[in-house]
């Protein structure tokens, strides 16, 4: 096997993997259309303009505020998607779905989770690789295609190569801190993360010197896999023990923590580095003989300007990687275009240098017309007692992410984005709640902060992150808030 | 190559039936407009698109004139993605001009046209309209099929030069000109018969030679006033006649040539009269080609290829022709809607949201049932000690023909709207960005002037002394804040 090898089914798995998996995210995302990326949403377009709040020259998604508008692009992004998947045109469709992928994370960059960055940086590479060449809706009538060699090496699977191989390096390397090094209670921490955790995790932060000794196993766990993948560079069998452990490993977080589709997008991620033998007991082998046919897949043999500008990137992987263990956030200059212009800017921080301590729920406290309050969110009539899955009251991973930010990021533009939660929120409450009346609006964090083992918690306190005495009971129809087509374009 | 046989050649032009040379006529003349439009906003890019311009995102994201449409010139607030999405539109119409990828090229210039127009809707007038709807329309026939890189390349149209799509483009064509006739109504068109002379006479619009015309035939005036209204419908109506069309249609198309050009020269309206003058080509009828325009033909075989290619085998065409008709119905629609009775009619919203969302919505009520206002605009700043300084007055009048003209007619288009007060939005960033033309920053000064000085017409139609309609007057960064 030639080192830094990728077969080409595996490839293919892979195409089909991220096109699925990009399909998936768009209809997760296409839920909260209007909430995260509409005019009546938390993070309206006039926000973004007015706090200049962009990372970036160019906003697609900036294109449109109107469900209407959004949706076409949903679906231009999901016909994309599809392409890659079945193998039609991968490369440029490949390019596109990249650029979708970009696009809205860039527009609402508060809902992004590791797994997006993860998404983003593999679909970078789709351009690179021949990924039509099995299994594709382009092999169809290409029967000679066959005829290559199962086996494929080129600036790009090494690019794949380096950032998977990062991605566990950095994540292990940047897990620095106490609890990880000394005292071993960095998984007892991040499982105590209410927001995340699962009824498993919950039961076993009953086991904290269980929890210990596997705090230094997952971190050993992290450093083999980017030990197992380097070596698997030369040797298949090794790329399949890393495959096999790589797949475990998110799997067991995934039983853990609640993190949306992340392990699914990192699983999928593995799917590159499947070995031959593997992929031979799947069907019948399609290894070829004959490498010099006249007409290969578009992008198996790389034009020389694709290779160096791929061969760039694999050095700028590393570039910023080196740049995040110093805990700076900041790019050098010379290199802020290219993370402009690829997006290819990532650090691997996942509870690293150790995991936060602040955790606790959020609350929506409605004060009704006949003085009572409930809690707008779980329409309950109380706010009293902690809820037992806190985990279970964000309606999904992007809603998480975005009430998180609104207390884990400092920025000027924070208490633009928690007035316009509790506007929304509470014009959502009204929607659902017809007839009834309200005269004010908290949006409150239960503010709790975690404990190592054998500490007590401490005790619960409600920071109201914003509040409003009432809002319009419902906003206008489109058609009657905005100028009709005539007034708009004939004067 | 495949030699081009057309079908049913023996008989006449039917009235769903378009000729291949007349629409690649209509494929250079729309890719040339595309190309002229953005010229015409060149230099004024950052002016009319960006965020320092009269209309910053944030200002047109929380107005009532926010478009559903995608609008792509969003995506960024600088004047560098501007001229990049501009550039591109660019190259858009210079494909479709020469006959590359033509649906492609269409499609293209048609999305980013909208984009661009949606991103400043103030600065736009009917001449942009026509070219979208006719960009439109045009996506759905045969346009590449004759001097053309593709007819070249031998690649199949996407379209047909008959059927729904032809009758489409006749049908927008008529539509144009029935309800600009309709439109001429109430006191000055049709009661008093002096809507040409108080358009004629306009400052907004005339040029020296429509108010030598003025004078020199104002006895003639009212007969012109009726004869344009008559004409206007007399063309749309030839446009819509089955009977004798070969013959029928090379008379309307050779009217509205005529009278676009009279349009040219008596107003000074961008290049709306030329697209008005140009487009209507796309009707020539086969016999023209065959006939006078025979050598035409020679001459365009000569220097741009005699190849033709055939029309392919159709597929999905049921979707298409229930797509057109149903567009079709709703440019239909949108006219009437707009009219007075089709306001009180109470037709269900979405007939205009599904018009808007293809960008059919249309109005065609030409300087009626008001002509333009007599008047000019007067913009001055006061500084600190009292003293103003005016900055812009314009454009010339009969009474002060020293006045300065705009600077160019998409600033005219844009001036004129901040006459109305529902379109208020816009005063302060245009106040802001004419002030910078001429070197003064109003923000920073005391304060600022803005008015239109206009005389109205009495009951008999007589103008007024002047009285000013005070646009903006106050501290500029208030009144942006606001």
């Amino acid at each position: 096997m030639k080192p830094f090898s990728l077969d080409l089914r595996a490839l293919a798995l892979w195409r089909i993997g991220l096109g699925a998996v990009v399909l998936l995210d768009i209809v997760l995302r296409a839920r909260d259309l209007q909430a995260f990326y509409g005019d009546h949403g938390v993070f309206s377009r006039s926000m973004c303009f007015r706090e200049g709040w962009q990372y970036g020259d160019y906003h697609l998604f900036l294109a449109s505020g109107s469900t209407g508008g959004l949706l076409v692009l949903f679906a231009l992004w999901a016909l994309a998607a599809f392409c890659l998947m079945i193998g039609y045109r991968p490369r440029i469709a490949g390019l596109v779905t990249w650029y979708f992928v970009a696009s809205i994370q860039l527009r609402n960059p508060m809902v992004m989770d590791g797994g997006d960055d993860l998404l983003r940086l593999l679909l970078f590479w789709t351009p690179f690789l021949p990924l039509g060449a099995r299994w594709s809706w382009d092999a169809r009538s290409h029967p000679e295609w066959k005829e290559l060699p199962n086996s494929y090496r080129s600036v790009a699977t090494v690019g794949v190569y380096t950032q998977t191989f990062v991605l566990y390096l950095f994540a292990a390397l940047l897990k620095n801190g106490d609890d990880w090094l000394k005292t071993g209670d960095a998984l007892y921490m991040a499982l105590s993360i209410d927001q995340f955790s699962t009824t498993l995790a919950r039961a076993m932060l009953g086991y904290p010197d269980l929890l210990r000794l596997m705090t230094w196993g997952a971190l050993i766990w992290e450093y083999a896999l980017a030990g197992l993948l380097l070596l698997g560079a030369r040797w298949a069998w090794v790329r399949g023990l890393f495959c096999l452990l790589a797949l475990l490993f998110h799997l067991s977080i995934a039983a853990m923590l609640h993190f949306g589709i992340f392990m699914l997008i990192a699983i999928v991620g593995l799917t590159a580095f499947v070995p031959s033998v593997l992929l031979d007991r799947l069907g019948p082998g399609d290894e070829g003989r004959d490498e010099e046919i006249e007409r290969p897949p578009s992008g198996y043999r790389l034009e020389r300007p694709l290779q160096a500008f791929a061969a760039f990137i694999v050095v700028m992987i590393w570039i910023f990687n080196l740049h995040s263990v110093k805990h700076v956030q900041r790019i050098p200059r010379w290199a802020q275009p290219v993370m402009r212009w690829t997006y290819e800017q990532q650090h691997w921080h996942l509870f690293a240098p150790f995991p936060y301590r602040e955790d606790g729920w959020f609350v929506l406290e409605v004060q009704k017309a006949d003085g009572t309050t409930v809690d707008g969110w779980e329409n309950g009539p109380t706010l009293d007692g902690r809820p037992v899955n806190i985990s279970a009251r964000f309606a999904n991973q992007r809603w998480r992410r975005w009430l998180q930010n609104l207390y884990q990021i400092s920025l000027p533009a924070h208490d633009l984005w928690r007035e316009s939660t509790l506007k929304f929120a509470a014009r959502e409450w009204m929607r659902h709640h017809p007839g009834e009346e309200a005269t004010r609006f908290r949006l409150i964090w239960m503010k709790e902060m975690n404990a190592p083992p054998g500490v007590p918690t401490s005790e619960v306190k409600p920071v109201v992150l914003a509040e409003r005495a009432g809002f319009e009971p419902e906003r206008k129809p489109l058609s009657q808030a905005k100028a009709t087509g005539h007034e708009r374009k004939h004067r | 190559m495949t030699q081009y046989q057309p079908e049913e050649s023996e008989l006449e032009t039917r009235w769903w039936e378009l000729d291949l040379r007349s629409l690649a006529v209509l494929r250079i003349a729309l890719g040339a407009f595309v190309l002229l439009t953005l010229a015409s906003f060149w230099g004024d890019t950052t002016a009319f698109f960006t965020d320092e311009g009269v209309l910053p995102r944030d200002a047109l994201v929380n107005s009532p004139f926010v478009d559903l449409w995608l609008c792509f010139h969003m995506g960024s607030g600088g004047w560098r993605s501007q001229a990049l999405l501009n550039g591109l539109l660019g190259l858009f119409a210079l494909g479709l001009l020469l006959g590359w990828r033509t649906p492609w090229m269409a499609a293209g210039c048609w999305t980013l046209l909208n984009s661009l127009q949606t991103r400043n809707p103030f600065i736009g007038d009917r001449g942009d309209l026509e070219l979208s709807l006719m960009l439109f329309w045009a996506f759905f026939l045969p346009l590449g099929a004759k001097w053309s890189l593709d007819a070249k390349a031998g690649r199949s149209p996407f379209g047909r030069q008959r059927g729904v799509a032809a009758a489409a483009l006749v049908t927008q064509f008529g539509l144009i000109y029935l309800f600009a006739a309709y439109y001429k109504n109430g006191v000055f068109w049709l009661t008093r018969g002096d809507g040409l002379e108080h358009s004629l006479i306009t400052p907004l619009f005339a040029t020296d030679v429509s108010l030598w015309l003025a004078q020199a035939a104002q006895g003639y005036l009212r007969v012109g006033n009726y004869a344009v209204i008559a004409g206007e419908l007399f063309a749309g109506l030839l446009l819509f006649c089955p009977w004798s069309v070969s013959l029928v249609r090379t008379m309307a198309v050779a009217m509205l040539l005529g009278f676009h050009l009279l349009v040219a020269l008596f107003f000074q309206l961008g290049l709306f009269p030329w697209i008005g003058a140009v487009l209507p080509l796309a009707l020539l009828p086969k016999e023209f080609w065959s006939g006078w325009g025979g050598r035409l033909e020679a001459w365009g075989d000569r220097f741009l290829g005699g190849e033709r290619v055939e029309e392919p085998v159709r597929r999905w065409e049921l979707w298409r022709t229930c797509f057109l008709s149903f567009s079709l119905l709703l440019a239909v629609a949108s006219n009437f809607l707009t009219t007075p009775a089709g306001q009180g009619w109470g037709a269900p919203s979405w007939i205009q949201r599904a018009a808007d969302a293809l960008r059919l919505s249309q109005h065609w009520d030409l300087f009626s049932p008001i002509p333009p206002y007599y008047g000019s605009f007067r913009l001055a700043v006061t500084d600190g000690q009292g003293k103003e300084k005016v900055l812009f007055e314009g454009p010339p009048t009969r009474e002060r023909p020293d006045l300065e003209r705009f600077p160019s007619h998409r600033w005219r288009m844009l001036m004129i709207a901040t006459m109305y007060n529902q379109f208020g939005v816009i005063r302060p960033g245009v106040v802001r960005v004419l002030s910078q033309r001429f070197g003064v920053d109003v923000t920073k000064q005391g304060k600022v002037d803005y008015s239109f000085w206009v005389q109205l017409p009495n009951e008999k139609g007589e103008l007024q002394p002047p009285v000013q309609w005070s646009l903006l007057r106050r501290d500029l960064q208030a009144a942006e804040k606001t």
